[in-house]
């Protein structure tokens, strides 16, 4: 099939998915009382069944397609296909931030901002670490520090639920941790769309360099890019998407390794086709699994759970065909 | 016509150093670099590409491009996209590269006769062939010079002969070109050869290479046929 | 949390030094084994508390006797919170521990394990909330508290006769922590408190506490909300979402104290008795300003009333 068919094909599925998570929910509502209710002119049902549900796909479709862009956009530049959007330990450098935040007892949207304020240091706290080390590839040094600081901050995060208070505390962290696109207000998910839009705009603009990059520094150097500032640009880009992600929706795993491996198999390799394609696939994932969520029983799953619970056994079955393929 | 221009340039990194060099190589040529294992040919080339700082000295050239030995580039792109990359440098501020670069860069595999490579990952190739394509994008980059590292090394005949005649090509469009080799055979057909001893001095030969040259360099007796300068076995 | 071997033989090690030392044969400490024993020592001989399993916040402190802030916070042998060190509880020569709650076979082996390790006396009292008056009593007796036991379990038992046959209230959904969306299914122990008085709770198809989304507690439709958290009512007040039915008709907020503890949950223990007392009878001022200093040693903070949020 024709490359340039995926991402109009891709985005056909977004637009049913998100369809289907407007129409349809416990609140029993008839898909034409809601367009009526689009147009000002619903029942009193429907508005309410419009205002918790659009909050919903907002969170669901930035969560996603930020999740698989930062995750792509690792991948490209590491050449590492395992590599996921909590390579420098953004996650749980926003999930620390969050509970930090719980435990001072602040309001939702301060979470919100902590956790994106978290993510963002310990980000910035692996680039200043990789860049003392000074070893001969610096993406090894990246990864590794990445690595240590998301022990620390996990570390960090285990104090936090032993110190927090166990009956409001302990839970709301918990289930923070798991993930849900439910918790964001309609205004909180679209503010948080503002930096991940941001962070989106660059990695578009990136892309062919981002396939220079991958090349490794002196080849990407010799062909006359500015190798060590774009890196830094695309690391920031990617580490904003992620932070805005996970401010909203908490920590959601997996969509950021799985899209960009379903779209590297349509698409190829080329970061101008593969970024977008990633997002657009993490958009349509994120939502097929917000409506799983609320789908058996009154209990809301966390969509971190099942993102895992389908994202995982996806990735192998993606695995097992592509090394089919290529052997 | 480009030049490289050097004066005094000690390069070297922590521990070693290089004999300070002076010189100046016009551009239309294609110069050998040889010298035994290890003494610090890719220094001295990943110096003069502006890739390593020199500890002394300074050097004057246009923009150089520098390419690894083969082997050493992966990419699971295809050919075309990585020759294409070779504009990546002058598209500095547009989202993409142009249709030009892409169109330039399928000239350029027509020209080296792989045209046939484009759509194929670069990841699937051989080690010849992926060598052909990167030495397309040097075309395409358009670099005045172009420093090569041990472009012939892992190459069966048929590659080697077309990287050959592909470097000569590249030099006969007025850059300044200097490939570090092993092959004596190739040493001897090219314009001019610098050699670089285990002292760390750089030396430009006039005139053919002598067997007394070579086995002062190499520490082995190699001896040269004296009608068309390639080396003799059983010397 | 599993003590480790070095924290065993220490403790042990430091009971066998205090044994050996003279003891006063008066008043000696009691320690609680989870909160909702440190409320009954609480309520009933607060001078013998060694301490809280997890210290109560600066606003609850205020609506305690100051004796509350001077005592050191030393985890949870059982139920949640942060697990306690057996050595330093070890060093504190506690001779009687009480458990409140749950009386499952799982705690009684634990009650047992706990015993030999600590040499002290343990008691573990059923903490359902129809059986506060025996609690008491059974408490009281423990710790030399009779009288005291006897007037708060008269008291209680009076506020459980009326609570029972209080007369039928709204459908509600119990909205817990700050963002609303965790809440005691129909059955659970956190509501337990509402649904005795005749209130109907709108969530089923869960156990116990559970977390569920907004757009479900819109589907259930209850007639108020009810919650402990000042932060779900700042949040929530004002928001169409939560306060528009299905009808368009506003629903009720109803925002009970959780200072100094929860008036229904939070801890499950007797401070559940206010929320009894004010569910039997939402006039009666004067018993909830009897019933405050007899649980927590000081009078009710005077923001520390029930009301509908409009």
């Amino acid at each position: 099939m024709k490359s340039h068919l995926y991402p109009l094909l891709m985005g056909l599925a977004v637009f049913l998915a998100a369809g289907t998570v407007m129409a349809t929910g416990p609140l029993g509502v008839h898909p034409v009382d809601l367009i009526a209710a689009l147009a000002g002119r619903g029942s009193a049902e429907a508005e309410l069944a419009l205002a918790l549900r659009a909050p919903r796909l907002v969170a669901a479709i930035m969560t996603g397609a930020a999740l698989a862009g930062a995750g792509a956009t690792f991948q490209i530049l590491f050449r590492n296909p395992l590599v996921a959007p909590d390579l420098l330990g953004v996650s749980s450098g926003a999930g620390l931030g969050a509970a930090v935040a719980l435990l001072a007892g602040a309001g939702i949207a301060a979470v919100q901002g902590a956790a994106f304020v978290g993510g963002a240091l310990a980000a910035g706290l692996t680039l200043v670490c990789a860049a003392l080390a000074r070893t001969g590839d610096p993406r090894l040094s990246l990864v590794l520090t990445g690595l240590v600081t998301g022990a620390l901050a996990s570390a960090g995060l285990g104090l936090a639920a032993v110190l927090a208070e166990p009956y409001s505390q302990l839970p709301t962290l918990t289930y923070w941790l798991l993930g849900s696109f439910s918790r964001a207000t309609l205004t909180e998910a679209v503010l948080a769309c503002l930096p991940a839009a941001a962070g989106a705009s660059v990695v578009l603009w990136l892309g062919f360099r981002l396939d220079a990059l991958s090349l490794g520094d002196e080849q990407a150097r010799s062909l006359g890019l500015p190798a060590g500032t774009l890196r830094l640009i695309a690391v920031a880009a990617a580490t904003l998407m992620t932070s805005a992600a996970v401010a909203v929706s908490g920590v959601v795993g997996w969509i950021g390794l799985l899209a960009p491996h379903a779209a590297r198999r349509l698409v190829g390799e080329q970061a101008s086709r593969l970024v977008p394609l990633s997002m657009t696939i993490g958009a349509a994932f994120a939502l097929i699994i917000d409506r799983l969520s609320t789908a058996f029983g009154p209990a809301e799953l966390p969509v971190g759970l099942l993102a895992a619970a389908v994202g995982a056994p996806a990735f192998l079955v993606l695995f097992i065909l592509t090394s089919r393929r290529s052997a | 016509m480009s030049r490289l221009v050097s004066r005094d340039l000690i390069a070297g990194r922590k521990g070693f150093a290089l004999n300070p060099l002076d010189l100046d190589l016009p551009g239309g040529s294609v110069v050998a670099l040889i010298g035994p294992n290890g003494v610090g040919k890719t220094t001295l080339l990943k110096t003069l590409a502006g890739l390593l700082p020199p500890l002394a000295g300074t050097i004057q050239a246009g923009s150089c491009a520098y390419l690894p030995p083969p082997g050493t580039v992966g990419a699971g792109f295809t050919a075309l996209h990585l020759v294409a990359l070779g504009r990546a440098g002058r598209r500095v501020w547009s989202t993409g590269l142009a249709k030009a670069d892409i169109e330039d860069a399928r000239s350029a595999l027509d020209r080296l006769g792989i045209i046939n490579l484009a759509d194929r990952p670069f990841d699937r190739l051989s080690s010849g062939q992926q060598q052909l394509v990167l030495i397309a994008r040097l075309f395409v980059q358009d670099a005045p010079v172009c420093l090569l590292d041990e472009p012939l090394a892992l190459l069966d005949p048929a590659h080697a002969v077309a990287v050959e005649n592909a470097t000569r090509q590249l030099a006969a469009e007025g850059r300044v070109v200097i490939a570090s080799t092993h092959d004596l055979d190739f040493a001897a057909r090219v314009d001019s050869v610098l050699t670089l001893d285990r002292d760390g001095a750089i030396t430009a030969q006039t005139g053919p290479l002598t067997p007394e040259t070579l086995a002062a360099l190499f520490g082995v007796p190699v001896s040269i046929c004296a009608c068309c300068g390639r080396p003799i076995c059983g010397g | 949390m599993t003590p480790t071997r070095r924290g065993m033989m220490a403790g042990a090690g430091a009971l066998a030094a205090a044994s050996c030392a003279p003891v006063s044969q008066a008043r000696v400490g009691a320690l609680a084994a989870g909160q909702p024993a440190a409320l009954l020592i609480w309520a009933l001989a607060p001078e013998r508390l060694l301490g809280w399993p997890r210290s109560p916040s600066k606003s609850s402190l205020s609506g305690l006797s100051p004796r509350a802030a001077t005592l050191p916070q030393l985890g949870a042998l059982t139920g949640g919170g942060g697990p306690a060190d057996l050595e330093r509880l070890a060093s504190l020569r506690p001779r009687l521990i009480l458990d409140y709650g749950d009386v499952e076979p799982e705690y009684q082996a634990l009650a047992e394990r706990l015993r030999m390790r600590l040499g002290a006396e343990w008691h573990l009292i059923d903490g359902a909330l129809d059986l506060i008056p025996q609690a008491l009593f059974q408490a009281g007796r423990l710790l030399g508290a009779e009288d005291r036991a006897s007037a708060l379990a008269d008291l209680a038992t009076g506020i459980l006769a009326r609570w029972t046959i209080a007369p039928a209230g709204p459908a509600f959904y119990y909205a817990r922590g700050a963002d609303g969306l965790e809440t005691g299914f129909a059955g659970a122990l956190a509501t337990e408190v509402l649904e005795g008085a005749g209130w109907i709770n709108v969530a089923t198809g869960g156990r116990d506490i559970g977390r569920v989304s907004r757009e479900q507690v819109a589907a259930w439709d209850p007639e108020a909300i009810v919650t402990l958290s000042a932060d779900f009512v700042r949040d929530a007040a004002s928001d169409p979402v939560w306060r528009t039915r299905r009808d368009g008709t506003r629903r009720r907020l109803l925002w009970l104290p959780d200072v100094p503890f929860g008036w229904i949950d939070r801890p499950p223990s007797l401070n559940r008795l206010l929320g009894c007392a004010w569910l039997a009878d939402q006039g009666d001022r004067a018993m909830i300003e009897r019933l405050g200093p007899l649980l927590y040693g000081a009078p009710s903070p005077a923001s520390a009333l029930p009301r509908w949020v409009e």
